[in-house]
């Protein structure tokens, strides 16, 4: 089972290529506004070194937000056409599950937070216990101002800002239990957590 | 040779497939006119969500219309720019990451480029000529000496022309996009209202629009102060008699001086009937100059036009293999 990973949701743009071996072979980088220069020619780089094809691909599994909308969008653009024209399983999960993805391990209360400018945050709180990831607190978008009363609501909160570069563990994440298969890739778009429409 | 285009600079997602430049095999465009209708104007989040929500189902449908196999393409292009960037980077993803699947090169194209040629699709451009490109973000006069070789003359320094419509549409409580309503108005109304005529420079190919769309603003909101009934035909007719005077004056004026073979009219505000009518008369009596304008399919955003820009700039000297492809919302031409 050959798995591609991506997520370009926030600042640091990930790429991963797990082969059937469980060998990985990841890009990982802190982006300026050029995710959209950077994903392809990195992806193609990392195939060559994994010496897999696109063919070869098994599964596909791209983070589906929150983060910035133009940044979601360009994995999740990447990651449809692929599964759409070779037929590859696509898996979605979210940006939250990537950054949290090496904590899986260690039991804590998490905050959660992903930067949305002018002072805005995408943020959540999570719980690691016994290898299960808990959601206390549903991800929003909201004030960070706002947010501190949130986390003060928990005693020994361990807060991951995902702006800064973090680590991503793509073996526990593949293997956890929170991605989620996309039955129609068409109609797949990213979860904003902020609505433009009525 | 077979070229997969893919254009979502604004609001329309499209894909296509052209033959040799030439021939369409398919053009498939999904249109956000509706959902655009309620803001007055296209919202770029908004454009951007819709076009993630459909590129890989266009994708499919261009294919399957077109009845060839993934193995027949011999390239793909994308619009690189100008537009709006994060719907840009959507048709950009979208064609490298299909690129890279079948292992087919990748070229960005621009916009403007793309209406040039949408003319192509129609009729054969004969050099030199001259482009009057007139949509809802651009003004622009355009020589071309050869294939893909572009020397932009003129532009405008404030509104695009198609802007201008919107922004008098609006006040006026009409309809967007603001062009084919006022078009429709100004075929009735009569050209009463004293409204300026501004030519720049009467040497210069430049335009601006934004003192002619203030002057019917003010003028609507005095007579909403004296509490004085306009008349919307009127007011359209005589906003849009001065808009087609200054496009003709400055077009015809380069026509002339670039002794130019034909002349193509391309982009949105290409399909206003009163600019089609007025253009062609003028150059009925210029000697040696064809007037091409494409059908209105290919007047609005598309992606035949696209691959149709594709196939010229693949074959000239300037063609570079290139497959980053940096969106650009001022892309220079």
């Amino acid at each position: 089972m050959n798995y591609l990973i991506i997520d370009s949701s926030n600042k640091q743009l990930y790429i991963g290529i797990v082969d059937s071996n469980q060998n990985v072979f990841e890009h990982v980088h802190m982006g300026n506004n050029d995710h959209s220069e950077t994903l392809m020619f990195e992806l193609e780089r990392l195939l060559k070194k994994s010496n897999l094809k696109i063919d070869d691909i098994n599964k596909i599994i791209v983070s589906e937000g929150p983060g910035s909308y133009t940044g979601i969008r360009i994995g999740m653009t990447v990651a449809k056409i692929f599964a759409w024209d070779k037929g590859i399983k696509l898996y979605r999960t979210s940006s939250f599950v990537f950054l949290i993805s090496s904590f899986l391990d260690k039991d804590g209360v998490y905050s959660l937070v992903f930067d949305a400018r002018r002072n805005n945050g995408f943020c959540g709180i999570f719980q690691v216990e016994n290898n299960e990831l808990k959601l206390l607190r549903e991800p929003v978008f909201t004030k960070y101002d706002d947010f501190v009363n949130v986390e003060n609501e928990f005693d020994n909160i361990i807060k991951i800002n995902g702006s800064n570069d973090f680590k991503v563990d793509v073996l526990k994440l593949i293997n956890s239990k929170y991605i989620y298969e996309v039955e129609d890739i068409h109609s797949f778009v990213p979860n904003y957590l902020r609505k433009w429409e009525e | 040779m077979n070229i997969l285009a893919v254009e979502t600079s604004c609001d329309e997602t499209s894909v296509a497939i052209i033959k040799d430049g030439k021939d369409v095999l398919s053009n498939i465009v999904v249109s956000q006119i509706d959902i655009h209708q309620k803001y007055g104007g296209v919202v770029p989040e908004i454009a951007s969500r819709h076009h993630i929500a459909s590129i890989s189902l266009v994708f499919e449908e261009a294919i399957k219309e077109a009845n060839i196999e993934k193995t027949d393409i011999d390239y793909v292009a994308v619009t690189q720019g100008p537009g709006l960037i994060g719907c840009l980077l959507v048709g950009i993803n979208a064609a490298k990451a299909f690129a890279l699947s079948n292992d087919i090169p990748v070229v960005g194209i621009h916009h403007i480029a793309g209406h040039i040629y949408a003319n192509q699709l129609v009729g054969e451009m004969e050099f030199p000529l001259i482009a009057l490109v007139v949509s809802g973000g651009h003004t622009e006069l355009v020589y071309m000496e050869k294939h893909y070789d572009f020397k932009k003359i003129g532009q405008t320094l404030d509104d695009a022309v198609g802007e201008a419509y919107d922004k008098v549409a609006r006040t006026l409580k009409l309809s967007y996009p603001g062009g084919p309503v006022i078009d429709k108005l100004a075929a009735v109304g009569k050209d009463v209202y004293k409204l300026p005529l501004v030519l720049l420079d009467k040497d210069q190919y430049d335009f601006s629009f934004s003192g002619l769309k203030s002057s019917v603003i003010n003028l609507l909101h005095n007579m909403n102060q004296r509490n004085e009934e306009y008349n919307v035909e009127d007011i359209a007719t005589s906003f849009q008699n001065n808009v087609i005077e200054i496009l003709t004056y400055k077009t015809i004026k380069a026509v002339k001086e670039y002794n130019a073979k034909t002349l193509i009219i391309a982009g949105g505000v290409a399909a206003n009937r009163g600019l089609r009518s007025r253009m062609a008369t003028e150059i009925e009596q210029i000697e040696g100059t064809n007037l091409i304008i494409p059908p209105i399919k290919y007047c609005t955003d598309n992606a035949a036009m696209i691959g149709a820009a594709a196939y010229y700039y693949i074959n000239s000297n300037i063609y570079k293999n290139d497959s980053i492809i940096k969106g650009s919302s001022s892309f220079k031409l």
